[in-house]
């Protein structure tokens, strides 16, 4: 399917935004499979979700079958979740595998690297071995993947550069959260659906233009010319606040901070888009990462995920800042909702950017229009 | 044999499913029946290797030893 990307990829002054159909088809859904996700770093799950050596958890890539686990040696791997023998899905649910990752239709076992270590009855009937099965060849096939800000990162083309390198500018943005990040699935961690297209999101993730109007409250602390753009062309984009307030329990207890934050932490706040589904948001004493999981072009899972600087932290202040968070990005999802159901207006043209306050979003329009249209140098 | 390890298997205890197999394999085994002796211990190997219990190394000795697997 060709629309016409030449729209987005001029000056913000003059840019339309992605046409309709990018939002909308079927066909430009999977379009967007290699270009936009595969063949860079996509985010799946956090690290937290497989804690202890064992732990395994399926995963679903826009249809891929994945799964992660984090082996005996405490490393955590993603494989795709497929066995070499009859591609037989491995793992269906989360749980804890002791020994070996056991194929469950003819037991061909592989051990938490990836190698495979058993093919019984290959031979025939008690022979395990055939000079036509060599084991060192028949592997799972490891996914490559990366930890940044307690997300699992996954570039299934592996060709993409190293993520330390794709994003060398963000991590050093963000250097100074370089520190262990705490989760807390029970009441940390929460799961919103919404009936839209998933780069709605990050285009509202991205921009503040919309805070006085859809976050009325969160804007009477927290307004709009508190807040700057972020805007790195080809790499990154968002916005940050320079009146980050920390939440305070009823006894005027805080989280504790990141340790050795400078003090342009104090009431800063950055939140920030790794492109494509990985919406981050740093503070002195919390982080978060929003995950966004299409389901298709029309409706895309949000796994929010909240991390704190210390291993144990106030329940109760938890749940508060948990609860605020949800209001928050509820709030949203009417307008991504709304913006999607205008997408099937046929004489909508991809819309006008503000030259003043939408740079983060046409930067992301840019980097979608830029891959799509095949010119990956960004 | 069949109705414990049905009932071991349904019970999700791998170290009693172990047992019934290491046990069967050795009574083909001095029953002269190799073949079936090594069906047996590969069953056994495998749900060892599932269960991580220690008693796959020693399994997989045995059917090393038979020619029914590799040292690796």
């Amino acid at each position: 399917m060709h629309t016409d990307l030449d729209q987005v990829l001029t000056p913000i002054e003059v840019a339309r935004g992605l046409p309709n159909a990018h939002y909308i088809s079927n066909d430009m859904f999977d379009a967007e499979r290699g270009p936009l996700w595969f063949n860079n770093w996509a985010g799946v799950c956090i690290a937290a979700e497989v804690p202890e050596p064992g732990d395994a958890k399926p995963l679903d890539l826009l249809g891929v079958p994945l799964f992660v686990l984090r082996g005996k040696d405490g490393q955590v791997r993603v494989f795709q979740n497929v066995c070499r023998h009859r591609g037989m899905i491995l793992v269906s649910e989360p749980r804890r595998i002791e020994g070996a990752i056991r194929c469950p239709y003819h037991s061909w076992c592989y051990s938490h690297d990836g190698k495979l270590v058993a093919t019984p009855h290959v031979g025939g009937p008690g022979q395990n071995t055939h000079e036509g099965i060599e084991k060192s060849t028949l592997g799972l096939i490891e996914v490559r993947s990366h930890i940044w800000m307690g997300v699992v990162f996954v570039n299934l083309s592996g060709d993409a550069p190293a993520f330390e390198t794709q994003h060398a500018a963000l991590i050093a943005r963000w250097a100074d959260f370089d520190h262990p990040l705490y989760a807390n699935l029970n009441d940390s961690s929460f799961t919103l659906t919404c009936n839209t297209n998933w780069k709605l999101a990050v285009e509202n993730y991205c921009e503040s233009y919309h805070l006085p109007w859809v976050h009325p409250a969160l804007n009477t602390y927290s307004r709009l010319e508190d807040h700057y753009h972020i805007d790195e062309p080809g790499q990154f984009s968002g916005q940050g606040t320079e009146v980050y307030r920390q939440l305070t329990g009823a006894d005027g207890q805080t989280f504790p901070d990141f340790p050795n934050l400078p003090a342009k932490w104090d009431q800063a706040g950055e939140y920030i888009t790794v492109a494509p589904n990985v919406m981050l948001g740093v503070q002195r004493d919390h982080c978060f990462a929003i995950i966004l999981d299409p389901q298709g072009p029309t409706r895309t899972v949000e796994h929010i995920h909240l991390f704190y600087a210390a291993p144990e932290t106030d329940p109760t202040l938890r749940q508060k800042n948990a609860e605020l968070w949800e209001t928050v990005f509820r709030e949203d999802i009417a307008v991504v909702e709304g913006m999607q159901a205008g997408r099937r207006a046929p004489g909508f043209d991809g819309g006008r950017f503000s030259p003043a306050m939408d740079g983060p979003t046409h930067a992301f329009h840019k980097w979608v229009a830029t891959r799509m249209s095949g010119a990956k140098g960004a | 044999m069949s109705d414990a390890l049905a009932d071991a298997v349904s019970s999700n205890d791998l170290g009693q499913v172990i047992d019934i197999y290491t046990n069967a394999a050795s009574e083909k085994m001095r029953a002269g029946d190799v073949d079936s002796a090594s069906f047996l211990l590969t069953q056994g190997w495998i749900f060892a290797l599932d269960a991580d219990d220690p008693r796959a190394t020693e399994i997989h000795a045995q059917l090393v030893a038979l020619g029914r697997e590799t040292e690796e």
